[in-house]
């Protein structure tokens, strides 16, 4: 389970390196993101851009990972079809601030004044 | 695939072709049939072929449907029925009447109840520490399949359903 983190302003970036977040890597990218997420920051922004499918797993790791970063936010941003289809068939995108890509997630970032 | 099949099937002389009250209107002329080890890993794989050999058959949406269904139910044998042990995994996927026929046979434990789970949907306006981590997966196979059909029969667990073409 490859992901990439970067601090950008005020927000910790992290891209999902990989194409898939299903269940034979949902234990690994949980642990691995609350390593990660143990930088300060207000915000981590996850960046799904790369991956192109998201088992229920997944999702319960994703939804996992929110949990644990509370009060800190965990937002996502560039989500593929049908990673976005998983997100509005469980009603998930209701839960989650979704960026359609993440130059925007970063674009609100500097308008909420970082 | 599906047109190598029906060009098989048209090839036929109608002589030979077996009698209506003789064919099964539910035995689709498969497009794909796999086995498969029951463990994550052997799942994606599956998951990865289906997508590239059904690539010009299906619509891009059709596919992703089918991919989420089909990860929900295998994964759901790999730690239910076999409870993580391993075993095999048929799928059998056919091109039928409204859509693909899809048919997923193991010999690991019964669903509880003989019943195919249906969890809730998700309530509005959970706080963050109430959102539940799973019950997402039978959800979406749920919303996505159709005529869902659940059978326990001489040891194996048979699911059928159809995913119509979107």
């Amino acid at each position: 389970m490859n992901l990439y983190a970067e601090a950008r302003a005020g927000a910790l970036h992290v891209q999902v390196v990989e194409d898939r977040i299903d269940a034979a890597v949902a234990i690994r990218f949980k642990d691995k993101m609350r390593e990660i997420a143990l930088q300060p920051a207000d915000r981590v922004v996850l960046d799904l851009s790369r991956v192109v499918f998201v088992d229920s797993s997944g999702l319960g790791a994703i939804v996992a990972v929110m949990k644990a970063l509370a009060p800190r936010r965990l937002e996502l941003a560039g989500l593929t079809p049908n990673v976005a289809k998983v997100f509005r068939l469980t009603r998930m995108d209701s839960v989650f601030t979704i960026h359609p890509a993440p130059e925007a997630a970063a674009a609100a970032a500097t308008r909420h004044g970082g | 695939m599906a047109a190598d099949l029906a060009a098989a099937r048209s090839s036929r002389p109608l002589a030979l072709a077996p009698a209506p009250a003789l064919v099964s209107p539910v035995r689709p002329q498969p497009v794909l049939q796999l086995v498969l080890q029951a463990d994550p890993l052997s799942v994606r794989h599956v998951l990865r072929v289906m997508r590239a050999r059904l690539a010009g058959e299906l619509s891009e949406s059709t596919a992703g449907s089918l991919e989420i269904v089909l990860a929900e139910v295998l994964n759901n044998i790999v730690e239910h029925a076999y409870r993580g042990e391993g075993g095999r995994i048929d799928l059998c996927i056919g091109a039928g009447r409204g859509g693909l026929l899809c048919r997923v046979t193991d010999q690991g434990g019964a669903m509880p109840g003989g019943v195919l789970p249906d969890p809730p949907r998700l309530p509005p306006d959970l706080a963050i520490e109430d959102l539940p981590e799973g019950g997402f997966g039978w959800r979406m196979v749920r919303d996505l399949a159709q005529d869902l059909h659940y059978r326990r029969r001489a040891g194996s667990n048979v699911l059928r359903f159809r995913m119509a073409l979107e």
